[in-house]
């Protein structure tokens, strides 16, 4: 069989199967595509062949799958060939979808080569909450976004007991106001329920404090470039069809700072958060992540955005908890991250930048 | 002569409200009648029921919206007061638009809970003059510029001020100029009434 049939036959054998199958070569350019694949991301076999793979992947995979590669190459230690794993996909409409991924290695040819064989799991509600748990645990993700499930959670049950006290001590008023006698017991009765649901209120705020105070508090030598690269991994997915450039000015690549890494992550995700949705109805969309030396011992961090900027309003108000206007935040992100910063010694402050939009600054110890 | 008490359905499952609302709508008159959970109440026998009704929007199980469109359902006659968490401007829109009278903001006063009650019992006795509510709204609302009509209709659909400042190229602080401007023209004092009158507008 000479080698043009062979290629023909390996072509129709791939196109019935009902896994996708995706051939790169070395250097992650797309070598074969199957019919299979087409069905799930969208795109047809002309349009992504002869591109690099990570068109076909979410951040942040997208931005390091170069570097896997070469790593791959120059190491020879397999993170994913040979092993199979839960990862994201990119579709060509923009969306991120769970997807099985079991990636194999061709020996024997010149330019390395690599097969990856593919599984949708989008249908499979049980595969797909296992992905998403899974994705979770990978990122601690929990502890972040928790900060802001706390944030409504908390509203909600403040509520209630705020509601009864006024509804208890309304009622008491009225009774004391009223024609009949005043009977001492009730009012009593009355005032203890009420000072039973001002205790609920602060039971519920110490428990917010304790979220905010336990857990990891050790503090270690981390790489400044690690922290924003794994705070941007945890924020930018949803944020995937909004189209943010993101810029970086990193004044050193190997800066490090003394931080809780879990606590900076929950500051620069909130930033980085508060930057992209401070841009949702912007059109050119640019998140500007900065690091300096300003001063020996300390590194300031900074994270602009080009939204609409900071009201005096705001500026009096940023790190109350509760301020917030936005809808369905509840503002105690700020205010937290302003405390956990404060904890490493360091600052955090925002201001208004050239672009119209917000930039704010936190300070980290070196050491 | 005792006078029979007029009846006053409250459904909210946590205890504490749902005791304190009894207790304070019991002063002023009323007989409460308690449930704890949407289901609870819509096993009673609801055409019998002839008082308004407090109904919790979040509540575990069926939510409180769920729970109001089946029981207009069975009595569309069912003055149903929404009482929601703070700042659920959305949820109150929908909650007007699906029949319920009008709705509190946790916390709140006793006197709005009052006043609410009074208005509608007037309006039981009085038949119900929706007409004229409307076009007391819709009068109310015509003495406003076409900004600041623009701007209402931004903050009724849940947008904050950001937001409405950027969708009109205007600042945040011009936003917050025009609010209070507005607050004062239609003689009210927060974004639900807003919703109120808007709603009772259309």
């Amino acid at each position: 069989m000479d080698n043009d049939s062979a290629h023909l036959e390996l072509g129709t054998v791939l196109n019935t199967l009902t896994d996708g199958v995706i051939m790169i070569n070395g250097r992650g350019i797309i070598e074969r595509y199957n019919r299979a694949c087409e069905m799930i991301f969208g795109f047809s076999a002309d349009e992504v062949i002869g591109k690099n793979i990570d068109c076909l992947m979410p951040e942040p995979y997208r931005r390091e799958h170069d570097a896997y590669l070469t790593n791959y190459q120059k190491t020879g230690t397999p993170k994913i060939i040979g092993i199979g794993r839960r990862v994201s996909g990119k579709r060509k409409d923009g969306t991120n979808f769970p997807m099985y991924l079991s990636v194999g290695e061709i020996p024997n040819i010149k330019d390395r080569a690599y097969v990856g064989i593919i599984r949708d799991l989008t249908d499979d509600a049980k595969q797909r909450a296992d992905f998403e748990q899974l994705q979770q645990a990978h990122f601690h993700l929990s502890r972040v976004s928790a900060m802001d499930q706390m944030g409504a959670a908390i509203a909600h049950e403040l509520n209630q007991p705020l509601t009864a006290i006024m509804n208890f001590l309304s009622a008491g008023a009225s009774l004391m106001n009223g024609d009949e006698a005043v009977d001492k017991t009730q009012i009593t009765d009355i005032i203890e329920k009420s000072l039973g649901q001002a205790e609920r209120a602060a039971n519920i705020l110490s428990r917010l404090r304790s979220f905010i105070e336990t857990g990891d508090v050790e503090k270690n030598r981390v790489s400044v470039a690690h922290l924003i690269h794994t705070s941007l991994g945890l924020t930018m997915p949803q944020f995937n069809s909004q189209n943010i450039n993101i810029n970086y000015e990193m004044e050193d690549d190997n800066l490090h700072v003394l931080a809780s890494e879990v606590q900076i992550q929950q500051v620069l995700v909130n930033l980085i958060k508060n930057a992209c949705e401070a841009m949702t109805h912007c059109e050119r969309k640019e998140l500007t992540i900065t690091t300096k030396i300003k001063e020996a011992g300390f590194v300031t961090f900074g994270v602009m955005d080009k939204g609409s900027g900071l009201s005096e309003n705001d500026l009096e108000t940023l790190y109350e908890p509760f301020s917030s206007d936005k809808k369905g935040g509840l503002g105690v992100g700020l205010s937290i991250s302003h405390s956990i910063i404060a904890n490493h010694e360091g600052q955090l402050w925002a201001e208004n930048n050239t672009h119209h939009g917000a930039s704010f600054y936190f300070t980290l110890p070196t050491k | 002569m005792r006078m029979i008490k007029p009846n006053i359905y409250i459904v909210d499952d946590d205890s504490a409200v749902r005791e304190s609302l009894s207790l304070l709508v019991e002063t002023h008159g009323f007989a409460a009648h308690l449930y704890e959970s949407g289901d609870m109440f819509l096993n009673e026998n609801l055409l019998t029921m002839n008082g308004p009704v407090l109904l919790d929007v979040r509540m575990p199980g069926r939510d409180g919206l769920e729970i109001l469109k089946k029981a207009k359902a069975q009595n569309p006659k069912l003055q149903i007061i929404m009482i929601s968490g703070h700042g659920d401007i959305p949820m109150a829109v929908r909650a007007l638009k699906n029949g319920a009278v009008d709705f509190l903001e946790k916390p709140f006063l006793a006197s709005d809970l009052l006043h609410i009650l009074a208005t509608l019992k007037d309006s039981a006795t009085k038949a119900p003059k929706l007409t004229e509510q409307q076009e007391t709204a819709r009068a109310a609302l015509a003495n406003l510029t076409p900004r600041e009509t623009e701007i209402v209709q931004l903050l009724v659909d849940g947008q904050p001020n950001k937001i409405i400042a950027h969708t009109l190229a205007i600042s945040v602080r011009t936003v917050e100029t025009h609010r209070a401007h507005i607050m004062t023209k239609l003689k009210i004092r927060s974004l639900s009434e807003m919703v109120k009158l808007s709603i009772y507008a259309t």
